[in-house]
């Protein structure tokens, strides 16, 4: 459902960001961005949002460009799910998830009874209806983010895409918001999320793309592209992976980041 | 649960409505001349009839009426411009006064009154230089950032452009005769509506489309309020939504000023007050902001006549009691409504 063919993105012509990256990620899968601090993939997410105009090459969403799409139609296309932050105002969680029916409610009108049964549908769906009369600034890191998440299913959007979903969770929320996310690309979902933790691809993703400075990029299944060597050089740390055995006889990568120092042969 | 918050809702709708109308009954029965609400049916009847008004009749139509229907299209429009800019700048101390609408109006007003036009004059001069005080902001803003739709560059050139025309307003002061004009220019400014005529009332005509545009965008006000990014990513057009709701507020801020003068707190204040009864939703909170406003200008306003032999100056009053208030509605309001 995504394409993005040797994509180059930045702020200005002639000074690129990162680029060209090149991947597809189709309806189902989960595909996590990897990369070190200031390497672009929010400058990459932007692009891939239609928020800046691409450098060179295309982002497709659907076989058409992002670019091509008005505003409101792009939206019921693409969610996009935040880091979860506070608003200025106590708005309660009800409020806050029917936001997500914007780009459904014409410009002059307000939330009829459909789109707050979408909301508390998507609440619902992600098993959090008990926080709907809630004051979202008052929620924790985890609750807000599944709001938010809960938000981007009133949207209607298949495509759904997270900047750093487990930031700042603790390791419980983490793996909850992960799980919610996982059962999303199950029912349908193309979801692209940004993660620092390769161990979350491993578990979670079915692709994974890595970004690195001096051009590097990598896409593909998490275990080819996650190598020792690759983490090592994305990060400039000594980055090891183990494989531990879980009860149920999964076997999963582990991944440990050894030393801040990248050894001269590691 | 469900049916005690129902309540509850319903409670506080009741109070939104009969607020207004208390302040209503208020405003019409207190007055020097001893009219009240009794004459009022008798004063509508002769007027529908075209028979001639008594006395009682005559105050009430020719005088207080029009000022009280003033004072609330006034305090009503001020709260529903305070109310849309703390969400489009997603700031809650934000005032309609932001982009340099009050500024502009006063000083186009004062310049109006130095060059001694009558009461239509200094109206139109104000009202277009609240107008063009916005304008040149919004101008400046669209030379600054072609590409970006920040709004901070925006509320810098609103700064910009207040301090400039409160320097013209000074210098329309400093040159104005201090014995006859200098006087009149001041207590223009301090705001009142001892002034109002029937004639006056032809401002709800302006009044009337701005606030029903504002109305009818309130919803999306709330998506605004994520921020500029998170609301273009639900959808929303935020570049043509800020400069609607910027044209709006703008009008609404400089007829208020243009009719009355300058008058504070009210945009402040009624949106505080009304998050508090109803939320923060902008769907409930600007018919409601609205209501509150209108009811806290004509108490006020009615205070100011009735208070003493001599009208007070509205914005004396208005920071007098909203001072207060506001900090009792800190002290009391639930944390986070902030």
């Amino acid at each position: 459902m995504l394409e993005v063919r040797e994509l180059v993105c930045g702020y200005r012509a002639g000074s690129p960001v990162l680029g060209p990256v090149s991947f597809r990620l189709e309806r189902g899968e989960v595909l996590c961005l990897l990369g070190p601090n200031g390497v672009g993939k929010t400058t990459l997410l932007k692009t891939i949002l239609g928020v800046l105009p691409p450098l060179g090459g295309a982002a497709m969403l659907k076989g058409r460009d992002v670019g091509s799409y008005g505003i409101r139609a792009f939206a019921r296309e693409a969610a996009y799910v935040p880091q979860g932050h506070v608003p200025p105002f106590p708005y309660t969680v009800r409020d806050v998830v029917v936001m997500g029916r914007s780009p459904h409610i014409h410009e002059f009108s307000s939330p009829g009874r459909k789109d707050l049964r979408a909301a508390e549908d998507a609440l619902a769906e992600l098993g959090i209806l008990s926080l709907a009369d809630r004051d979202y600034t008052r929620l924790s890191g985890g609750e807000r983010q599944l709001v938010l998440i809960a938000r981007a299913l009133a949207q209607e959007a298949e495509l759904l895409v997270l900047d750093e979903p487990a930031a700042h969770l603790d390791y419980g929320n983490e793996a909850r918001v992960m799980e919610q996310v996982k059962g999303l690309s199950r029912k349908g979902y193309g979801v692209l999320l940004v993660t620092h933790g390769p161990g979350q691809a491993f578990l979670w993703a079915d692709q994974a793309a890595a970004v690195g400075r001096d051009g590097f990029f990598a896409a593909g299944r998490p275990e080819e592209v996650l190598t020792e060597e690759t983490l090592s050089r994305l990060y400039g740390a000594d980055v090891q992976l183990a494989e531990a055995a879980l009860r149920d006889g999964r076997r999963v990568k582990v991944c440990v980041c050894v030393s801040g120092i990248k050894e001269a042969n590691g | 649960m469900d049916w005690m918050r129902r309540r509850r809702a319903a409670g506080k709708i009741l109070l939104l409505a009969v607020l207004p109308a208390m302040a209503f009954l208020l405003a019409v029965s207190v007055g020097r001349y001893p009219a009240g609400i009794a004459h009022l049916p008798g004063a509508l009847h002769t007027l529908l009839t075209g028979g001639e008004l008594d006395p009682a009749q005559l105050t009430l139509v020719r005088l207080r009426l029009p000022r009280i229907i003033l004072a609330m299209l006034v305090g009503g429009a001020l709260a529903l411009s305070g109310a849309a800019y703390q969400g489009l700048f997603q700031n809650p101390v934000v005032s309609p006064d932001l982009l340099g609408a009050s500024s502009g109006a006063s000083f186009g007003a004062s310049l109006a009154i130095l060059l001694g036009a009558g009461s239509l004059g200094v109206q139109a001069a104000s009202f277009c230089a609240g107008v063009l005080a916005v304008a040149l902001a919004a101008g400046m803003d669209r030379l600054l950032s072609r590409r970006s739709v920040s709004a901070v560059h925006l509320i810098l050139c609103g700064m910009l452009v207040s301090s400039l025309f409160n320097a013209l307003l000074s210098f329309v002061k400093f040159a104005a005769d201090p014995e006859t004009k200098l006087p009149a220019i001041t207590f223009w400014l301090m705001g009142s509506f001892s002034g109002a005529s029937q004639a006056d009332l032809r401002v709800f005509w302006l009044f009337l489309p701005a606030c029903a545009l504002l109305l009818m965008v309130r919803w999306r006000l709330n998506v605004l309020a994520m921020g500029d990014e998170e609301a273009r990513m639900l959808g929303v057009n935020v570049r043509a939504s800020r400069y609607l709701i910027i044209a709006c507020a703008t009008l609404l801020t400089s007829l208020s000023v243009s009719v009355s003068g300058n008058i504070g707190w009210v945009g402040l204040v009624a949106p505080h007050f009304a998050r508090m009864l109803v939320g923060a939703d902008y769907g409930k909170l600007l018919p409601a902001s609205m209501a509150l406003g209108g009811a806290f200008l004509l108490l006020v306003d009615t205070a100011a006549r009735a208070l003493l032999t001599v009208e007070l100056p509205l914005s004396v009053l208005t920071a007098v009691i909203g001072a207060p208030f506001f900090f009792l509605l800190l002290l009391r309001g639930k944390r986070g409504f902030l």
